[in-house]
C-alpha cells in the first residue's frame, strides 16, 4: 500500500482478510487517524461499532455451521447455514454489502446503517440462532466430539499471546474493546465471556455468548449511529490502530509521508497470532478426524496470515 | 501518542514506563536490548507481545518495532530501534509468540534473529535458492539450512491449508504423524508466502 492515499488503501485492507473486513479496516483507519490527529464524528463511531458487531455475529454463526459440518451433523449444519445466510442478507440490507466492505473510511464511515432494517430483521434471526444452538448443545453426538478436543491450556494461551475467542475459551480474558477503549465506539464496554476448559466446546460456548453480547451492543449503538467522515489532519506522522475483530485483536501500524500518503503500512490480523497455537491444540491426545473440528473452532483464515 | 528520544534504562529499577493516559507510548531503544526489554515487559509488567515488524528507515537502515499490549493499563507500548547489520536479538527464545514475526522479517528484509534456529521459509528447491525472488530488498547473510526442503517420511502425511492454488505451495502446511487414527504429532509450517498486500502501490 506504500504510496497510496489512505482512503484508497482501505480497498486493499478490507480485502486482505475478507471475513474480518471491518475489524482490520477499523484498526487501519484508527492508525491513520492517530497518525493525522483526526477526530471521528460520534455518529460515525456508533456506525462503526454496529458494523463490527454484525461482523462478529455472522463469523461466529459461520464457525458454528463449520463445527456441525466437521462433526457430520448435516441437519445442524443446514440450519446453521440458513442462519448464516440470513445474517449475510442482513448485512446487505444494513450496509449494502454482504461482507460489509466499503463501510469504514479514514475519518469516519462511507455509509450509515439502515437502522430499521437491523431492528426489524436481527431479532428474528437471533431467535433462529438460539434455537439451533440449544439443539446442538443437547445433541450428545455433537457435544461429545467437542468436549476435551483440541485443548489449549491457559498457560499456553498466555505464553503464545493468543487473542480472541481462542484465548477467552482458555481463561485469558482479553478483549481490546474493553481493555483498550477508544471512546464512544467502545462504550458501553462489552461483557467479555470466558471459559476455562480451553477445548472446542469452550470455544463454541464463548462464541455463542459473544453473539448475545454483540446483539446488546448493536442495540445500544443503533440509536446514535449515522453518517459522518472528518477530513484527515494535515500533519501526518505514524500511528497504531487496533480493533477487536471476530478472531481477536487486529493491529495496524501506518507511517505517512509529508503529503499524507502511506510510507509504510503493517497489518496484523488476529489469524497471524492464533495460528501459532493450532498445532499445539491439534497435537495432544487427538485423533485424525478431530483436526477439522479443531480448525473450525479456531475459525482462522489463511488469507489473514498470507496477507 | 507519546514519543521519547532517549532509551529507557534497563537497570535494577526495570523499564521506566511513562505514567499517564496516552493510549500509545513509543520508546526508542537500542535494539541490542530488545530481547531483555521484551522479557522484562512480559514478566514484570504483564505485557503481551502483540506484534513485531520492520520498516525501512529514512536513512536506509532498518527500523525494528515491537508492540506490547499493557491490557491492565489500557495502552500499547511500541519499542523501536534501528538495526545495524543483518542480525537482531531473538525474541522468540524467551517469547515463543515472536517466532512467526521473526520469520516474516527475514522473509521481507533478509535479516534474521541472532541464533541458529531454523526459520520457516517458502519451500524452494535447494538447487535454485539463489535465484529465488525475495520480497525484501536487502541481501543479508543466508543460512544454507533456510533453503533446505522439508522432508516428511515414515508414517507421516502433509496437508495444505486454504484454497489450493494452481502453482506453488500453500502458506500453511500441516504435517501429521499418525498411527492408525491416533495423531502422534503434528507440525504446522507457516510458509511465508506473502501476497505482499503491504507493498501494493509501491513504485
Amino acid at each position: 500500500m506504500a504510496g497510496l492515499d489512505p482512503d484508497r488503501a482501505t480497498f486493499f485492507v478490507e480485502r486482505a482478510d475478507g471475513l474480518s473486513a471491518i475489524g482490520d479496516t477499523l484498526a487501519f483507519c484508527r492508525a491513520v487517524e492517530m497518525a493525522t490527529g483526526t477526530e471521528v464524528p460520534n455518529a460515525a463511531l456508533h456506525s462503526r461499532a454496529v458494523a463490527l458487531e454484525l461482523e462478529r455475529i455472522y463469523n461466529h454463526a459461520a464457525a458454528i455451521a463449520a463445527l456441525c459440518q466437521t462433526t457430520g451433523l448435516s441437519v445442524g449444519q443446514a440450519r446453521s447455514e440458513i442462519v448464516l445466510e440470513q445474517l449475510l442478507r442482513l448485512n446487505l440490507a444494513a450496509f449494502a454489502h454482504r461482507y460489509l466492505f466499503d463501510v469504514i473510511a479514514p475519518g469516519g464511515v462511507r455509509r450509515a446503517p439502515a437502522i430499521e432494517q437491523i431492528r426489524g430483521l436481527l431479532p428474528e434471526i437471533l431467535d433462529e440462532f438460539r434455537y439451533v444452538v440449544n439443539a446442538l448443545l443437547i445433541t450428545n453426538s455433537h457435544v461429545d466430539r467437542l468436549e476435551a478436543t483440541g485443548v489449549v491450556p491457559a498457560e499456553d494461551a498466555h505464553r503464545l499471546s493468543l487473542v480472541g475467542p481462542v484465548a477467552r475459551a482458555s481463561g485469558e480474558s482479553i478483549d481490546v474493546r474493553r481493555d483498550h477503549p477508544t471512546g464512544v465506539g467502545d462504550e458501553p464496554a462489552p461483557l467479555v465471556p470466558a471459559q476455562a476448559a480451553g477445548d472446542v466446546l469452550a470455544r463454541m460456548r464463548v462464541m455463542v455468548d459473544e453473539v448475545e453480547e454483540s446483539a446488546q451492543l448493536i442495540e445500544a449503538h443503533l440509536a446514535d449511529a449515522g453518517p459522518g467522515c472528518s477530513p484527515l489532519g494535515e500533519e501526518p506522522g505514524s500511528g497504531l490502530g487496533w480493533a477487536e475483530s471476530p478472531r481477536g485483536e487486529a493491529l495496524a501500524w501506518v507511517s505517512l509521508t509529508g503529503d499524507g500518503r502511506i510510507a509504510h503500512a503493517r497489518l496484523r490480523p488476529a489469524s497471524v497470532r492464533n495460528w501459532r497455537a493450532f498445532d499445539d491444540a491439534a497435537r495432544a491426545q487427538n485423533v485424525f478426524t478431530d483436526m477439522p473440528i479443531i480448525e473450525a473452532s479456531f475459525w482462522l483464515t489463511v488469507a489473514g496470515f498470507a496477507r | 501518542m507519546t514519543g521519547r528520544e532517549h532509551p529507557p534504562a534497563l537497570n535494577g529499577d526495570g523499564l521506566a514506563l511513562l505514567p499517564g493516559n496516552d493510549r500509545v507510548q513509543i520508546e526508542r531503544v537500542d535494539t541490542a536490548q530488545l530481547a531483555a526489554l521484551s522479557h522484562e515487559l512480559w514478566t514484570e509488567h504483564g505485557a503481551r507481545l502483540a506484534d513485531l515488524f520492520a520498516e525501512d528507515g529514512p536513512d536506509g537502515r532498518l527500523v525494528l518495532r515491537s508492540v506490547y499490549a499493557l491490557d491492565s493499563e489500557s495502552r500499547y507500548l511500541v519499542l523501536e530501534g534501528e538495526l545495524d547489520g543483518d542480525r537482531f536479538p531473538p525474541l522468540s527464545d524467551l517469547d515463543p509468540a515472536a517466532f512467526v514475526e521473526e520469520c516474516e522479517i527475514y522473509e521481507h528484509y533478509g535479516v534474521r534473529p541472532d541464533n541458529n534456529r531454523r526459520l520457516n521459509r517458502v519451500l524452494v528447491s535447494p538447487h535454485h535458492a539463489d535465484r529465488f525472488p525475495r520480497l525484501g530488498r536487502r541481501e543479508g547473510r543466508r543460512l544454507a539450512a533456510d533453503y533446505e526442503p522439508h522432508v516428511v517420511s515414515g508414517e507421516a502425511f502433509e496437508f495444505p491449508f486454504g484454497p489450493v492454488r494452481v502453482a506453488g505451495w500453500e502458506s500453511l502446511y500441516m504435517g501429521l504423524v499418525t498411527t492408525g487414527e491416533e495423531v502422534l504429532d503434528l507440525y504446522l509450517f507457516h510458509w511465508h508466502k506473502h501476497r505482499g498486500r503491504a507493498s501494493v502501490g509501491r513504485p
